[in-house]
């Protein structure tokens, strides 16, 4: 069973929410807009290539856009395996949170 | 606005752009640098340049920190995992590594004091600029009867040098003064360390000036500069330039004030004054005494040895004809100022000198203690690492690859050794107080941040760590790692030669250090309780001073005595030129006969008639001076026996009531005095000469008959003050004075005591560990033993056997090479000890009572073990 932290989790779920638009302004986007708290691009790709070492996440260069100067930008996605984790994580948390008993953090 | 406008359309800034592109792997796989540039050229529409810009440096700055953090903590994951598995295998065996660091550090910390201490002594006068452009000039005056070297020269010969050689940058003379008399209002003190000398040594030496001018220091007559010391001591915090101060009677004014002269230097001064203030004594003219210490600094690039040339191509033509003797000549020579201390060792220094001997000595003690400990921890971790071997084993099937375990291992050995390293830096900073009481020196921890010491630590610490490291590494390496998991290893032979060697020759070292601290020893006190043919015990001595060539005690003699002798406590009084020991208090005089060819120098000693009551100075033949017999002042002499002997006498009773051969005036010898040590037992005994002689007689001399020392001292002084109420009470006892001829050896006896016991020490402590090392590893043959009946006593006696053996055969070793080298160095002195076979036989039992009791406490407890426990253990 693999743990994936927090922080990959959150990644993981700001590529899945963009679906067709996952790239890196866009995800920066996401997952300010999902924690609240700003990050810096370096960091923003320090996770992502954790992500894509380990297999989680691919990345797919796709089209010209007249806005990245005739470049293909750089599209990300959630693999097989990736989702397998991820899909472990939630099982895990949500039975953590099932397993708490009812007024424990009131 | 015009600004704006033309940014509108901007670019990002190019440098932040550039920190963008370093990120490789980024800008390769994401195109980080597009990303951004799209945020940037929005920002930059809605909220102009500058807000784009800072933006930008922002990102940049602190992503690439981000990245750099991250590269770094991966390329280093191996590194801090071997990390922690050294830190861990050093924590689980605390003891040995406990052992091993402390051992090896403690080797290094004293290996460093040493060297620090041989580095000082080495450094003397080096901190002068241009220190490799000054010499002095000494002389050497050649006669028939062979040759004399002095550090000093005529006055005379400055100015003509400076007149006639080009090469010479700057020349300084200095007289020195030895004791004067100095008086500010109301404070009055002799003070050592006061000299005459001109502008031009401020020029040559390099010396802080702290207060006044130093170009015009020392212009005039009757100037004078004074060091920092003096200043406080006289002054305290007032500025003394411009006062006055009297020396012996005469009024200087103060100019100015120098730092103290550091610790490395052989010359050391308290007053500086104006050579022109005694410009008109005979001494500046006279080519026959040789009055100054002659300092000279030759221009950039100037050949020595052709300026020396020159000196004497020059001088002969100067010394006028009359005041040279026709069979006498003299040259010249230059000497080095940084050789000065260590190297130059002519009559009159003005500092004794160093003694590169010992310096050789301390230095190859160093090193002995450093491989001791050296061998201490490469033996150890060898042994140790052996049981590594099924780590090695894991790691193999695991996955490692060779080269990876040997990094492993390598690192980790060289951990150790840093470990060590620093902490041997931490004992000698805590060591260094302590050292610097014994060597009377100041070192302080900075000396240790020279590059060379650092460079050879690190060197030794790289060394260390491959030696130790090596074995484990390269061969343990290399095995099957089912072989080893299974637990065969069929080395034992080779290791057993290494174990071998490495602690033989650690004892052999500390054998050789210990018989060599016995012979310093022996010969210490030998020298020190041998009857010196006078009574040294219970002598005070008043030393005064010579004013304008006469003795202050000149024409007093009587007055002194009856005045000293009516206390009960004084049992004796006598005047002398000098006393045994012959601290710097007196005069020296000697000169040389001239008897059938060869020259036989001698020395004079002035004394009166209780002199030889005093020191219970026994004859051999004839009389002593007696009061009843007033032409003994006139004509008569006494000699000792060595004297005797060299004039040509058969026995002392022949020469009595002869003429003194090569006496000018006829003079009579009275008696014959049996020999005694003048001099210390350093140097043979020269033939003397003893008589009175008003002017010269101005050491009192008071034998005291009471234990009460102190008591004494104070009507002593009482008695001072009413004969010389002026004039301060110096004194000192003759016993003390005389032991301290000894404190350069009894020094190195203390260090190499000192030494000794460290190595000493440092060898225990490895075989401590090798011991319980190797006792562990057998505690199943012993319990087999056990089992299967021996008696504990002869377990013990078989393990130990081994241990024995090694011991004897370092012994073997070191007897040999410690007699050769102690005999060598017992050469230096005229009178020795033999080296009695006890030492050796000390040395050796000492050795092999250490070594047994580290070695037994391992294998009794061993032994005592419960067999059944130590077999369990599979």
């Amino acid at each position: 069973m693999v743990l994936l932290s927090i922080t990959e989790q959150m990644y993981l779920v700001a590529i899945l929410c963009l679906k067709e638009d996952a790239f890196g302004v866009k995800i920066r986007e996401k997952v300010i807009e999902l924690t609240g708290k700003t990050m810096v691009f370096g960091t923003l790709y320090n996770n992502l290539d954790q992500l894509v070492r380990k297999g989680y996440v691919v990345t797919d260069r796709k089209g010209t856009d007249s806005k990245t100067g005739g470049n293909a930008r750089v599209y990300y996605s959630v693999s097989e395996q990736g989702k397998k984790a991820l899909n472990e994580s939630k099982h895990l948390q949500e039975s953590l949170w099932k397993a708490m008993p009812r007024n424990a953090l009131v | 606005m015009f600004k704006e406008n033309k940014r509108k359309s901007g670019k990002p800034p190019w440098l932040a752009k550039w920190l963008f592109s370093r990120m490789s792997r980024y800008q390769e796989m994401y195109s980080i640098t597009c990303e951004v540039d799209e945020v940037f050229h929005s920002i930059l529409s809605q909220k102009g340049y500058l807000r784009a810009a800072l933006w930008y440096w922002y990102q940049a700055a602190v992503s690439y920190f981000r990245y750099t953090s991250l590269s770094f903590y991966r390329s280093t994951a191996m590194f801090r995992n071997y990390l922690k598995t050294a830190f861990r295998n050093i924590i689980k065996h605390k003891g040995y590594s406990l052992i091993n660091i402390f051992g090896l550090a403690a080797g290094i910390g004293c290996c460093i004091l040493i060297l620090l201490y041989v580095q000082f002594e080495m450094s003397y006068d080096d901190y002068h600029e241009d220190a490799g452009r000054i010499f002095r000039i000494a002389g050497e005056s050649n006669s028939k009867y062979g040759t004399n070297k002095l550090p000093s020269v005529p006055a005379a010969l400055m100015p003509v040098i400076v007149e006639n050689c080009p090469q010479i940058e700057f020349a300084a003379r200095l007289n020195r003064r030895n004791r004067s008399l100095i008086r500010y209002e109301d404070k009055l003190f002799y003070e050592e360390r006061c000299w005459f000398t001109e502008e031009a040594f401020f020029d040559i030496f390099s010396v802080r000036f702290l207060a006044g001018d130093r170009s015009t220091a020392l212009e005039t007559p009757n100037s004078v500069v004074i060091s920092y010391s003096m200043a406080k001591k006289y002054f305290g915090s007032d500025d003394p330039v411009g006062k006055t101060i009297t020396v012996d009677g005469r009024d200087f004014n103060i100019t100015g004030v120098v730092e103290d002269t550091p610790q490395n230097s052989h010359l050391k001064y308290h007053f500086l004054a104006s050579l022109k203030s005694r410009e008109n004594e005979d001494f500046i003219t006279n080519w026959q005494s040789s009055s100054c210490y002659t300092y000279v600094k030759l221009l950039e690039n100037s050949d020595s040895h052709a300026f020396e040339a020159q000196i004497n191509n020059i001088i002969p033509n100067y010394i006028s004809s009359d005041q040279v003797d026709n069979d006498f000549t003299r040259t010249f020579f230059l000497q080095p100022l940084t050789d000065i201390y260590l190297f130059s060792n002519l009559f009159s220094e003005i500092k004794p000198a160093g003694n590169p001997v010992y310096l050789y000595i301390f230095s190859i003690i160093g090193i002995f203690i450093l491989i001791t400990a050296w061998i201490n921890f490469v033996n150890l971790s060898i042994a140790r690492s052996a049981e590594r071997a099924r780590e090695v084993g894991m790691r193999k099937v695991v996955g490692a690859n060779r080269m990876q375990l040997i990094r492993q291992f390598l690192g980790d050995s060289l951990l150790i050794s840093l470990f060590a390293i620093t902490a041997s830096l931490i004992i000698v900073g805590a060591a260094l107080r302590y050292f610097n009481d014994l060597t009377a020196l100041n070192l302080s921890v900075y000396e240790l941040f020279d590059p060379i010491i650092v460079l050879s630590l690190l060197i030794l610490i790289i060394v260390t760590g491959f030696c130790a490291g090596s074995f484990p590494a390269l061969f343990l390496s290399g095995f099957d790692p089912v072989k080893v998991l299974k637990g065969n290893l069929t080395t034992r032979f080779r290791k057993t030669i290494l174990h071998t060697t490495l602690i033989v020759s650690q004892f052999s070292i500390s054998i050789i250090l210990i018989i060599c601290t016995l012979v310093v020893y022996s010969q210490l006190s030998f020298m020190k309780d041998k009857y010196l043919g006078f009574e040294k015990e219970q002598v005070l001595i008043i030393p005064t001073i010579y004013s304008e060539g006469r003795s202050i005690t000149n024409g007093k003699f009587n007055l002194i005595r009856d005045e000293f002798l009516k206390y009960p406590s004084i049992s004796g009084v006598a005047f002398s030129s000098n006393i045994p020991g012959r601290v710097d208090t007196g005069v020296f005089l000697g000169g040389a006969w001239e008897i059938d060819g060869s020259r036989v120098r001698y020395e004079v000693l002035f004394v009166d008639y209780d002199f030889n009551k005093v020191y219970d100075i026994k004859m051999a033949a004839g009389r002593t001076f007696l009061r009843e017999f007033s032409a003994d002042t006139a004509n008569g002499v006494l000699i000792n026996e060595t004297a005797s002997k060299a004039m040509g006498f058969s026995s002392p009773d022949e020469a009595v009531g002869k003429e003194m051969v090569g006496s000018r005036s006829g003079r009579i010898i009275l008696g014959v005095t049996e020999d005694f040590h003048l001099d210390g037992l350093q140097t043979e005994i020269t033939p003397l000469v003893m008589r009175p002689h008003n002017n010269y007689m101005g050491v009192i001399n008071l034998k005291i008959n009471t234990e009460n020392l102190s008591e004494a001292i104070s009507t002593i002084e009482r008695g001072w003050k009413e004969l010389y109420p002026g004039k301060p009470f110096n004194f000192f006892f003759l016993d003390a004075s005389f032991d301290r001829q000894y404190k350069s050896e009894e020094k190195l006896g203390k260090i190499i005591g000192i030494f000794t016991f460290l190595g000493l020490f440092i060898a225990c402590i490895g075989l401590f560990g090798f011991a319980s090392f190797i006792a562990e590893r057998r505690t199943k043959e012993v319990a087999i033993r056990k089992v299967l009946g021996s008696k504990v006593t002869d377990i013990v006696l078989l393990q130990s056997k081994e241990f024995i053996r090694w011991v004897l055969a370092a012994n073997l070793i070191a007897w040999p090479a410690a007699y050769f080298s102690t005999e060598k160095w017992l050469q230096n002195f005229a009178y020795k000890i033999d080296i009695g076979i006890e030492i050796f036989i000390i040395a050796g039992s000492c050795s092999l009572l250490i070594a047994l009791s580290m070695v037994s406490y391992q294998i009794i407890k061993a032994s005592i073990k419960n067999p059944v426990d130590s077999l369990m253990q599979e």
